[in-house]
């Protein structure tokens, strides 16, 4: 007579499996609310990409005004630090990752590919029937972005000339 | 199918009054909903195993749908290939245990559809590795289903990747190669690390079909020969496609010579296993091929009524001749699997 042991039921293998699904959608979930409840408030200008804006889908696409050519020298992950200016809006130049970005105040963590900076904040989603109130990226447009520690950044919000784009959408809308 | 039904009107209502929902409401009425599914799904799993399948659709929908909301209330982009990575790496463990082929036949789609963004989603000068990682894992899991196949537990889970073998190694990869050869080898010219895998893999699954042979004696002669001929024969003809492009059987007719000996290879195969309908099809390209063949040759050289009408008279010899044989060959073998 041989023993076999069976450590897990059918139900138990079911259960995880299932769970593992569940736990991932919820650190996924989780991970980016901590970074909304708990980081650094910055403000960032945006505008269209050129020779016009794209609209695809039910959001806005857009090109976040750095002030500087982040990419110039890099490829790979870069980290943005972040500088005040007068208006209230920050700048940013380029920092390699590998050298600590702790001697910046603020620092958002992308990537440079094909000359482009991409942290992951450059898309903002609109109701569907409001879409066509924003042809285009209206001038004087900012985002507010929130970043943790580690550099992490999620977009919160979308104004135009300091009204949210939800206010803006409700008074020009058709 | 009802479950669906009320599943999708509930769907239709919150779309309808998806800007009036704060996005905390949106977020905890998915997860309980997602929970609630989970939870019956490994409840009814003994009792009711077509519930229990069902909910397990559901909960795989149900995962995309969360990765969709999720990304719309942080407003994250979409580089194309993520969002499905992740979509196919969290839904992987409970499909894996799933009963029905549909599903895991889903799932497998959800996996070669993220190696093609995933692929697509690099720069030029990625592209080499990347090509050679998308071949790599591509033709890892169509290689080995025989072996994780006979693990009782995994057989409904790589059930899919038959038919998506056959497809792969003798209907895309006779074609691939043959307009390579007409195109001026533009599809092979830069991944020749694509091939270096290839080789690999291909050298790597003769190595153990042949240790498989002698230490259980599980495959018989016959078998392995059909194995080589079936499998080995496309992937060394796609190795040297890769790394000489354009060097051996550089001719115009090259391309379909590769095509030729590559779906003779699979009818080969097909016949040695008893695979009826995979014999047929694979004969009915090679008729297709040879007609082809065919208006390469006479097209622009015979004058058009005498090619025509010869042509004609070519095409209903083909085409009688292969009813004839594929009449004989289902007579001889009645009784073997109609699997592709």
């Amino acid at each position: 007579m041989t023993f076999k042991p069976n450590l897990l039921t059918d139900s138990m293998k079911q259960g995880l499996a299932v769970g593992v699904g569940v736990a991932a959608l919820l650190y996924f979930y989780v991970s980016h609310k901590i970074v909304v409840t708990k980081g650094n408030s910055v403000t960032l200008a945006v505008e269209g990409y050129d020779p016009r804006d794209l609209l695809s889908g039910y959001y806005l696409r857009y090109r976040i005004k750095y002030e500087a050519n982040l990419c110039e020298q890099q490829e790979g992950e870069v980290c943005a630090c972040l500088g005040m200016k007068e208006t209230g809006i920050f700048k940013a130049w380029a920092k390699p990752c590998n050298e600590a970005p702790a001697a910046c105040s603020a620092f958002i963590r992308g990537s440079c590919s094909t000359g482009q900076f991409r942290a992951g904040i450059e898309r903002y989603y609109i109701p569907e029937d409001k879409r066509h109130s924003v042809p285009v990226i209206p001038e004087g447009a900012t985002i507010s972005v929130r970043v943790d520690k580690s550099g992490k950044a999620v977009t919160e919000g979308f104004s135009i000339k300091g009204q949210s784009l939800e206010d803006y959408l409700i008074e020009n809308s058709e | 199918m009802g479950v669906y039904t009320i599943g999708m009107g509930v769907v239709s209502l919150i779309a309808a009054n998806w800007d009036a929902i704060s996005s905390d409401t949106k977020i905890l009425t998915y997860f309980f909903v997602l929970i609630s599914v989970a939870v019956f799904q490994v409840r009814t799993f003994s009792t009711k195993p077509l519930v229990s399948e069902s909910l397990r659709g559901a909960f795989y929908l149900l995962t995309i749908a969360g990765i969709g909301l999720i990304a719309q209330v942080f407003h994250l982009p979409s580089n194309g290939w993520s969002g499905f990575a992740f979509w196919t790496a969290l839904s992987f463990p409970t499909m894996v245990l799933a009963r029905h082929p549909l599903l895991t036949g889903a799932w497998w789609g959800g996996y070669f559809l993220t190696l093609f963004l995933w692929a697509n989603y690099f720069s030029a000068w990625e592209k080499d590795a990347i090509g050679a990682l998308v071949a790599f894992m591509t033709l890892f899991p169509l290689l080995f289903y025989p072996w994780i196949g006979t693990l009782k537990q995994l057989a409904v889970f790589v059930k899919p990747l038959a038919p998506t073998r056959s497809i792969v190694l003798w209907l895309v990869l006779p074609i691939l190669l043959d307009l390579n050869a007409s195109s001026g080898h533009i599809l092979t010219d830069n991944l020749p690390k694509s091939g270096g895998i290839v080789l690999v893999l291909a050298i790597g699954y003769g190595l153990l079909r042949y240790w498989d042979s002698i230490q259980d004696r599980t495959i018989d002669g016959k078998n392995f020969t059909s194995q080589t001929m079936g499998v080995g024969v496309p992937l060394l003809l796609l190795g040297i496609e890769c790394f000489f492009p354009g060097k051996i059987m550089a001719h115009d007719f090259g391309g379909a010579l590769r095509f030729f000996v590559i779906t003779i290879a699979g009818s080969y195969y097909a016949h040695r296993n008893g695979m009826h309908r995979l014999f047929n099809s694979l004969t009915l390209l090679i008729a297709l091929r040879l007609i082809g063949v065919y208006i390469q040759v006479f097209g622009s050289l015979m004058v058009m009524g005498f090619g025509m009408i010869i042509s004609g008279c070519v095409v209903l010899a083909i085409a009688y001749g292969w009813v004839k044989f594929r009449r004989l060959y289902n007579q001889a073998h009645k009784g073997g699997k109609d699997d592709l």
